[in-house]
């Protein structure tokens, strides 16, 4: 399934892309904020993608300015959807993109796929995507070590995305 | 609103802890990303003014963001 919306389009991550988003997500400007944040192989990679055969997981490629910019996802956990995304591109960083992007994911996940609380984990030294998540209407759940966990449910995200929907569609006067 | 008070409330959104200046240069401006524009938008929407996202991506400095809010381009 194509998603799209604004001047982005989300598309399931095909075998042929899966070394193209290793090699972003191995670069220093995404792995620093990953959980993991090993090194991934090839094989490590090819292994992941062919076990996402039997998951109920998703991974989406970003498309804007005509090319791919990046990934979102979601994983099913034992009671919980857990999404994350990653802008790869750097000239996308300082835009009204991210909003744009998770704007059109959560209308998949909470309206399509009618999912009622997702969670997202932020590492502490990552505060800027902590504001970002703050402001979609995630709220601090548990804090661990190096990180904390965020959840949004359907309300929060209803009453978030009305303001965002808002200022990012509204008209020129 | 006055541009005074345009760039407090400007300031308040950016999270920013000293007073913008129409000089500003957005690149040099460390709190500015996506949250900051989107905060951005929410100010224009308070003052009555609308900018489309090109345009504001487009800005490079806070004088652009006033002039697209319909300020003259009179410095302090």
């Amino acid at each position: 399934m194509h998603l799209q919306d604004f001047d982005i389009k989300l598309t399931p991550l095909m075998h042929k892309d899966i070394q193209t988003v290793r090699l972003w997500r191995n670069s220093d400007t995404i792995k620093r904020y990953a959980l993991n944040q090993e090194h991934i192989t090839k094989e490590q990679q090819e292994c992941w993608f062919e076990a996402l055969r039997a998951k109920e997981d998703e991974y989406f490629l970003i498309h804007a300015m005509n090319k791919p910019v990046g990934l979102i996802w979601y994983n099913k956990l034992a009671e919980i959807y857990e999404s994350g995304f990653y802008l790869y591109d750097i000239g996308t960083q300082n835009s009204l993109l991210p909003y744009k992007v998770v704007t059109l994911f959560h209308h998949y996940l909470f309206e399509i796929k009618k999912l009622k609380k997702i969670q997202c984990k932020i590492l502490h030294s990552n505060q800027r995507a902590v504001r970002f998540n703050l402001s979609l209407g995630f709220k601090e759940e548990i804090e661990h070590e190096r990180y904390k966990t965020y959840t949004l449910n359907y309300e929060a995200y209803k009453r978030a995305n009305a303001i965002i929907s808002r200022l990012l569609t509204q008209e020129k006067k | 609103m006055t541009q005074e008070e345009f760039l407090i409330r400007l300031q308040e959104e950016v999270q920013l802890n000293r007073p913008l200046n129409p000089d500003d240069m957005l690149s040099d401006i460390h709190e500015w990303d996506s949250l900051a524009m989107l905060g951005t938008l929410s100010v224009f929407d308070e003052v009555g003014a609308s900018i489309e996202i090109d345009e504001l991506e487009g800005c490079i400095s806070i004088q652009d963001i006033l002039q697209k809010a319909g300020f003259a381009s009179s410095r302090f």
